[in-house]
């Protein structure tokens, strides 16, 4: 083979690499960097090695933050694995135009700003002045404590999150359904499988690979998500929904503990680090 | 009597069918209401008088519907902000679909040392572009430190990056229904390497590249958190960022807010409408493979 | 496995390798930019100014930034200024980082709550030497007032301060009339009284509080507890920078917030969920007939309420202890940066912000409280409009019930911790001694006064 040949692939991956390297994982080298000073507002105090690292481990404040997060995180995941299988196996049956418009309505949460969408969810949610709590003294039963509630409060954040989710779930789905080959479910058929079995035997089994996509990329999304509770509760009431984005933000941009929370960051990357790694795994990708 | 009784049952599925129809209508219905409440929401909010936005009880219409709202945003700087995220979408697409397309390219016909590495690059790359709120600190410091915040290339270097992992992964997928005979057909005819990249392989992959497209469409129209903090000066915000600017230190401007955020949301669905086909696909390659 | 980890170091070994190259190239970059502040456009300077006001947008306050530059750049041929409007709650931050890389701009805006580090770390510019230096007595005696003092020694002043945000309680006088109210409260036993008679649901059927606040921990502002501290102790911390709210004025004054919601029913529970900026909304919706609030935010609620605009007035805290109430007077403290390479001319700018010309501007197309004494005769006709009654009030309770922030000592986060032991006491159950008490020790541990 020339040489020219064997630099070619070189070639073609260069600029993605560069800015891959640049962008991406540089400053995650550079927050690194701050992790390990005392680094309030922005300037490099004291070497301090780990000791941002044990901080934040050792503060059960975080800890529970970590904690509350994935909870969140995975109770959002399963009502929208378990709805976007329902939902998919629902337009399944349909093919041209309504099964696409039903798609592409589902899809709208998860491509429009995040910020707006909750912020308007927030004002509906409005306990006094809301929409949904005037229609609900309109149907004469009393109004709900929507975010002042710390149990509720963490059902509409999961809300607000699922709903922004579930549309990327079951077009995921969807497609894995659309791939299964039409012969091998009329065989399920004939063979006298019920709507259940067909189901579980047969269409679960063909979709577990979208499964496990939409499972990562959206454990990820979730975990990472700042904008949703930030906007939407806050981290309140009390402690209720304190996400750990929440922390890193509030550590870096309220109290200027800049190395204290790269450390955080960088526990928070590692996480979705292995996340990521998972989800190699899963789908067995060969290189 | 045999086919009577299969009469009947026809009958009773066919009732069926009409009385599951209703429920699929009522249930398509929640489905567009539980999705869109916010959007319909904030459409409506934006064309009420200024005097009757927070008004309660709370109405769906105003006494009148009132463009003034509309007119000050377009007006303000939210043009200005508009017309940004139009030229960084434009830079961040062509320059993230080349690079893509590239690297996809590589990662799928060849075989060379080092591949598993930037395997492993592109997929570090993905949970630190999914969610931005870890990196926002990193990526500020770092790039102030270099003197890159606050330039005309700063979004659109950002949104390259945050977009290329996605677009690789997805111009992967499409690649592989692109048969590799055909490039080593035209090898074999003495084309060159890039020859056969430009000329023969990209038109073949059309389809994934217009869905890579379309994700760093959106991934770049919808960025807020990274955006709000990199770039200082208003003549630079994109759209996002601009809508913010109903937010501000001296209180929230509900009526000028819904009626940018709904403007903003009009090209994502104008975009979405016309190559969501193509989304929807580029969505799913890769997640079909087993 | 073994494979991937191997894979991991080498990504991450290379990966150095770019970040420290990029590094070294950034050294060359930032020495490029020292040439900055000389930088010439034809021949011209370019002063930098972060802001978050914006002069592009409809605001009288943009208009009047957009003004200050014109006059200051007809004065300087070899100046031109260069606006940049950033988001306000960041920038501040942003302005410590960028002191570090070179970046910083010439003129900044930095928030009241900030002022205090901000001369500690020694990147803002007495003014003694800039401008200051040659004005006359009667000039300084003309500007100087608790705003100006705000962060001052005797022999420095490092601020200008604009979008003066006075703290008190503003309310609604038509629904004062119909009750036949008097604001005039003698004691805040009074004004939840007041507040109770006010806590009513109104024809269209809406449940009206009496008193209003916003206790959620994204965006806090004024509440009881604030109050009290600022009318007692003058003061968020004692002579020693320590958090002063864990001792007895401050649990009584939690106490009372509670109260407000439980007991005298004046405050809604969603109170603890509810942000400044949505407890103003609500105001403007008429779901109250008080709040605790700022007069920055009138001239928005004057514009969006479906009610008379002319009934929403301002009042200083009613007293306590014999004490005169006392709110925050908090604001944007308008510096020059000490490591500009154009601090005569940063200090000429903010000398162009305060000269009588735009002081009048700032007043009656911003709508602030003026800076100048003698604004206040030039501006004579425009203040005595009922509608410009609140700046009237405003400067009144400037002089007689407001505190500025004390900036010898760091104090940042300290409206969030306020907030944070509500929720503490209110939401996690905790006794109000506790809750204060975990608040203030964060608040040590943090600021390290």
């Amino acid at each position: 083979m020339k040489r020219r040949d064997k630099m070619f692939p070189y070639l073609l991956l260069a600029p993605s690499a560069l800015v891959i390297l640049f962008v991406l994982i540089a400053p995650l080298l550079y927050s690194v960097y701050c992790s390990l000073y005392q680094c309030t507002y922005m300037r490099f105090t004291k070497f301090v090695g780990l000791d941002n690292f044990i901080k934040v481990l050792t503060n059960m404040d975080y800890l529970k933050a970590f904690g509350r997060t994935f909870y969140i995180s995975a109770v959002s995941l399963v009502i929208a694995l378990v709805l976007g299988v329902l939902f998919a196996l629902w337009i399944n049956k349909y093919s041209g135009i309504t099964a696409y418009a039903i798609q592409l309505l589902v899809l709208i949460p998860w491509v429009t700003s995040q910020v707006v969408g909750t912020l308007l969810w927030k004002w509906i949610f409005s306990e006094d002045l809301g929409v949904l709590n005037y229609l609900i003294k309109q149907l004469g039963m009393a109004p709900l404590k929507v975010l002042s509630d710390p149990n509720t409060a963490v059902w509409v954040l999961i809300f607000v999150m699922t709903w922004r989710i579930i549309g990327y779930a079951m077009v995921q789905i969807l497609a894995g359904l659309k791939s299964i080959p039409k012969s091998i479910e009329e065989a399920a058929l004939i063979d006298g499988a019920g709507k259940w079995q067909l189901l579980r035997y047969v269409r679960l089994p063909m979709i577990k690979t979208p499964l496990l996509i939409s499972t990562i990329i959206l454990t990820l999304s979730n975990i990472n998500n700042l904008t949703v509770p930030l906007s939407l509760t806050g981290g309140g009431p009390g402690t209720a929904t304190n996400v750990i984005t929440i922390s890193i933000y509030r550590l870096g941009f309220e109290s200027y503990q800049f190395g204290t929370s790269s450390a955080l960051s960088i526990v928070l990357f590692l996480v979705t680090l292995v996340l990521s790694i998972g989800y190699v795994k899963a789908v067995k990708y060969e290189v | 009597m045999r086919s009577n009784q299969m009469q009947v049952s026809l009958g009773t599925l066919e009732k069926w069918k009409k009385w599951l129809h209703i429920y699929e209508v009522v249930l398509f219905l929640f489905v567009v209401i539980v999705n869109l409440a916010p959007f319909i929401w904030g459409l409506l909010t934006s064309l009420k008088p200024v005097r009757e936005v927070l008004s309660y009880p709370p109405k769906l219409f105003g006494s009148q519907v009132s463009t003034e709202h509309y007119e000050e945003v377009f007006r303000g700087t939210f043009f200005t902000g508009f017309r940004n995220s139009l030229i960084y979408s434009a830079i961040a697409i062509a320059v993230g679909l080349l690079f893509a397309m590239m690297a996809a390219y590589a990662m799928s016909r060849f075989r060379f040392r080092g591949k598993k590495l930037f395997f492993i690059l592109i997929l570090s790359g993905i949970p630190l572009s999914i969610g931005s709120a870890a990196m926002v600190v990193p990526n500020y410091t770092f790039f102030s430190s270099l003197g890159l915040t606050n330039q005309w290339y700063t979004l659109p270097i950002i949104y390259v990056a945050y977009n290329l992992p996605m677009a690789i992964w997805v111009i992967m997928g499409g690649l592989e229904s692109v048969p590799v005979q055909i490039d080593e057909a035209a090898k074999i005819d003495g084309a060159g390497n890039w020859r056969i990249l430009f000329g023969l392989v990209v038109p073949l992959s059309l389809p994934s590249l217009a869905s890579a497209a379309l994700f760093i469409f959106l991934g770049a129209w919808n960025e807020y958190v990274v955006s709000s903090v990199l770039v200082s000066s208003a003549s630079l915000y994109p759209i996002q960022v601009s809508i913010y600017n109903y937010m501000g230190f001296y209180g929230i401007q509900w009526g000028p807010l819904c009626a940018a955020a709904t403007t903003a949301v009009v090209p994502t669905l104008a975009v979405f409408a016309i190559l969501g086909r193509m989304l929807i696909s580029g969505l799913t390659a890769g997640a079909v493979k087993d | 496995m073994r494979k991937m980890k191997k894979g991991l170091a080498l990504v991450l070994a290379l990966v150095m390798m770019v970040a420290m190259t990029a590094c070294g190239g950034g050294g060359d970059t930032n020495e490029g930019d020292g040439e900055k502040g000389a930088k010439t456009e034809g021949g011209k300077k370019e002063l930098l100014v972060w802001t978050f006001l914006n002069p592009n947008d409809e605001s009288g306050r943009g208009y009047v930034l957009a003004k200050a530059k014109e006059l200051y750049e007809s004065e300087h041929d070899d100046v031109t200024v260069r606006i940049e409007s950033l988001e306000w709650d960041t920038m501040t931050a942003k302005f410590f980082a960028a002191t570090q890389t070179g970046e910083a701009p010439d003129v900044i805006w930095v928030n009241g709550l900030n002022l205090g580090e901000a001369i500690q770390l020694g990147v803002v510019e007495p003014f003694e030497n800039l401008f200051l230096k040659d004005w006359t007595d009667e000039q300084f005696a003309d500007l100087d007032d608790v705003r100006f003092e705000y962060g001052a020694t005797d022999d420095a002043h490092y601020q200008l301060h604009l979008s003066t945000n006075v703290y008190g309680i503003v309310y609604r006088e038509d629904l004062f009339k119909e009750f036949e109210i008097d604001p005039n409260f003698e004691s805040w036993d009074d004004l939840i009284a007041a507040a109770q008679k006010l806590t009513y649901v109104n024809e269209d059927g809406m449940q009206v509080y009496g008193l209003g606040v916003g206790y959620n921990e994204k965006s806090a502002d004024s509440n009881y507890l604030r109050a009290q501290l600022f009318t007692q102790y003058g003061d968020v911390v004692d002579e020693n920078g320590q958090a002063n709210w864990d001792g007895d004025v401050g649990q009584a004054a939690l106490q009372m917030q509670i109260d407000m919601i439980d007991k005298y029913k004046i405050t809604p529970q969603s109170a603890v969920s509810a942000t400044s900026e949505e407890m103003y909304a609500d105001f403007i919706a008429g779901k109250y007939a008080m709040v605790f609030g700022g007069s920055v935010r009138i001239p928005t609620i004057k514009s969006q309420c479906a009610y008379d605009p002319d009934s929403v007035k301002l009042m200083p805290y009613p007293s306590s202890n014999g004490m005169d109430g006392k709110g925050l007077a908090a604001g944007w403290n308008v510096c020059v940066y000490s490591g500009s390479e154009m601090k005569e001319e940063a200090g000429e700018f903010v000398e162009t912000l305060c000269c009588p010309e735009i002081d009048k501007l700032w007043v009656e197309e911003g709508g602030q409280i003026p800076l100048l004494k003698s604004t206040v005769d030039a501006c004579g006709e425009f203040l005595s409009q009922p509608d410009n009654e609140y700046l009237k009030t405003a400067m009144e309770m400037l002089e007689n019930n407001a505190v500025a922030y004390n900036s010898q000592y760091v104090i940042s986060g300290y409206v969030t911790d306020l907030v944070k032991s509500m929720q503490l006491a209110y939401v996690e159950g905790k006794s109000v001694e506790e809750a204060l008490a975990t608040t203030a020790r964060e608040f040590n541990e943090r600021n390290n006064n």
